[in-house]
């Protein structure tokens, strides 16, 4: 047996996988979005969803991007910290508490949020245990501030964690010839450190966006109200009308929002690499 | 501007790795901190970087305590090992980032940087990226981009380890050429004998976190004070003496080898129990008689291997003690494995230093 026989023997179990639990849902999911009952190509699927929930379309996307960023800037800051910071108590205390949100479910999370973000939870007792405002004018972040919150809670260790890894494998020295040649810590992070993590940075901010859009617990737990995810709107499609087709429009719809950032780093990427010096 | 170290101590986990370090190295000097791996010499010029902090002491840049300044704020240029260039940046960015972290404008840096690459000939070079470039080449960029801010201080940290021979030799004068044009005072740190002799105006020789010696390269070489800088600098034949009955005092002295009387001559003031025999490979001769010269052993030639300039043979002394020796010239070569000998070296090349 040759060589690539073999190479594609040891492929096969993968590919099945990917065949079986990805691309035949994916593809049974796009025809039903995409068809009547009849199996004739159809956009009405599309049309009912947009005419639904376009609201929460952008709602989605709103949440997740500014959420992304502020990910972006959390992780950048932690992993800046722990990569630059010469308190070693610091930099010690951070690396044993930054991971601690990955090992939490997003459904305990919702949970932790909902005590904690409530009119009457432990963030507006404690304000108001240190005379911050009075209890009349403490306000509920039970809303789509509350997802972003979780949503920057739960994923900024795990960009963090991608990054924090990019920083420490940096030549150190690189990082010392700046701060000799006069850059302060923070332009040393600006111009020197984010260039050069910035294509992790990029994946984990990816990676980080497509799981924040497939949250159901979340928005269903710490907002509840109109408007909602996408995610919220096709499980009630579903589980209250059958309604497989237009949440397979809907899921179609996420699917497009995070392949068109997908694309865009990409494209970022094959840019980057034409420039990329001799 | 000169530096002075004051009671300077190093620790690492409470450990000092540098204690009580003490040293005034003179303003425009060349000064060559030589040692083997580990023997604090990185540390000491990290320290001076602002890289790692002291535990205790006094660094004073002129008449400025700098010890609690942070690193970006010393006004030090410095070449690492690796060189450290930013791979992202052409070269012409790499030698303008100290400017620009002072606060340059494009406008006003240009001509700086430009001049400057034309200082270390890499004229036409400024568009290129650091992976473009050969070794050679990058450890020039380094050079440029901490000389380019005129620093107070120059910090090399082995810039020339990772060059071949050729171009580090090279490398070697371009260095020396541009410290003296620039007139900065330099820390050079390396555990290369042969370029810490070619390059320095002043060699501090460190050992176990301590200067054993600091010297100019012809008294590092020719007036050692320790058999470890003895031997560190320069190959040296070493023969342990019996415990003498009375302190050395500088000048000639006779003393009492294994072999028998000995004379010898000592630069330094020596303690009774702690003195050993030093002579160069290039100092003795071998001979089929006892010579002229004033001290004789009787040897056998153990080994003998021609090195082009000279030949470097392996000799043994009747009580065993093995030396080396290194003859240039046509004379001896007759002397073959096996043979006995005289090893013949005058009184000035019997050096009494401190074990």
């Amino acid at each position: 047996m040759t060589q690539k026989k073999i190479g594609l023997l040891l492929l096969l179990p993968a590919l099945l996988m990917v065949l079986v639990l990805f691309l035949f849902p994916l593809g049974i999911s796009m025809h039903a979005a995409f068809t009547d009952k009849q199996g004739v190509l159809t956009f009405e699927h599309f049309i009912k969803a947009q005419s639904l929930y376009s609201t929460d379309m952008m709602f989605t996307l709103f949440i997740t991007l500014t959420a992304s960023v502020l990910v972006c800037l959390c992780s950048l800051v932690l992993s800046g910290l722990m990569g630059l910071s010469e308190s070693r108590f610091l930099v010690a205390s951070l690396k044993w508490l930054y991971r601690w949100p990955l090992f939490i479910p997003f459904i305990v999370a919702a949970q932790c949020m909902r005590t904690f973000l409530a009119k009457n939870g432990l963030m507006n007792n404690s304000f108001v245990a240190l005379g911050l405002y009075e209890p009349a004018s403490s306000i509920s972040f039970l809303d789509w501030r509350g997802i972003i919150i979780t949503f920057v809670w739960k994923q900024t260790p795990f960009v963090t964690l991608m990054l924090a890894g990019a920083v420490a494998s940096l030549d150190r020295s690189m990082i010392e010839a700046a701060r000799n040649l006069g850059a302060s810590r923070l332009r040393v992070m600006v111009e020197i450190i984010i260039p050069q993590v910035m294509p992790v940075l990029m994946v984990g901010l990816i990676l980080s966006f497509v799981t924040m859009m497939s949250v159901l617990s979340v928005p269903m737990m710490v907002a509840g109200s109109q408007p909602t995810l996408l995610t919220v709107d096709m499980a009630f499609r579903i589980n209250s009308y059958g309604d497989y087709p237009t949440a397979n429009a809907l899921g179609v719809i996420s699917y497009c929002m995070t392949s068109l950032v997908a694309w865009f780093y990409l494209r970022q990427q094959m840019r980057d690499h034409a420039h990329q010096p001799m | 501007m000169s530096i002075a170290f004051e009671q300077l101590t190093v620790a690492f986990n409470h450990k000092a790795v540098i204690e009580d370090l003490s040293l005034v190295i003179p303003q425009g000097c060349f000064f060559t901190l030589l040692g083997p791996s580990g023997c604090g010499k990185t540390t000491l010029l990290r320290t001076i970087a602002g890289f790692t902090p002291a535990e205790k002491g006094r660094l004073l840049f002129g008449n400025k305590d700098v010890i609690a300044l942070p690193a970006h704020q010393r006004d030090i240029g410095m070449v690492f090992q690796d060189y450290a260039l930013f791979p992202d940046r052409s070269v012409f960015d790499n030698v303008a980032y100290g400017l620009i972290a002072r606060g340059w404008s494009r406008e006003r840096l240009r001509p700086a940087v430009l001049a400057m690459l034309d200082h270390v000939s890499l004229t036409g070079l400024h568009d290129r990226f650091p992976a473009a470039l050969s070794g050679g080449q990058r450890q020039r960029v380094a050079l440029a981009r901490a000389l380019v801010i005129k620093p107070q201080l120059l910090l090399m940290d082995e810039p020339l380890s990772n060059l071949d021979t050729k171009l580090r030799i090279q490398m070697r004068s371009s260095i020396c050429k541009l410290q003296k044009e620039a007139g900065i005072t330099t820390i050079f740190v390396t555990h290369d004998q042969e370029e810490a002799l070619a390059l320095s105006d002043l060699i501090g020789v460190m050992n176990n976190g301590k200067i054993e010696q600091i010297g100019s390269p012809q008294d590092i070489y020719q007036t050692p004070r320790t058999a470890f800088v003895a031997n560190f600098v320069g190959g040296a034949n070493l023969m342990p003496l019996p415990e003498l009955s009375s302190p050395i005092g500088q000048g000639y002295a006779q003393v009492q080898s294994p072999l028998g009387p000995l004379k010898a001559f000592s630069y330094h003031q020596l303690e009774a129990h702690h003195a050993c025999l030093m002579i160069r490979p290039e100092d003795i001769n071998l001979s089929l008689d006892t010579g002229l010269q004033a001290n004789h052993l009787p040897c056998r030639i153990m080994g003998k291997h021609y090195l082009g300039s000279k030949t470097h043979y392996d000799i043994i002394l009747p009580d065993g003690t093995e030396m080396v020796v290194h003859l240039s010239g046509q004379a001896h070569e007759q002397f073959g494995i096996d043979q006995s000998l005289f090893a013949c070296f005058e009184v000035e090349s019997a050096l009494l230093v401190r074990a």
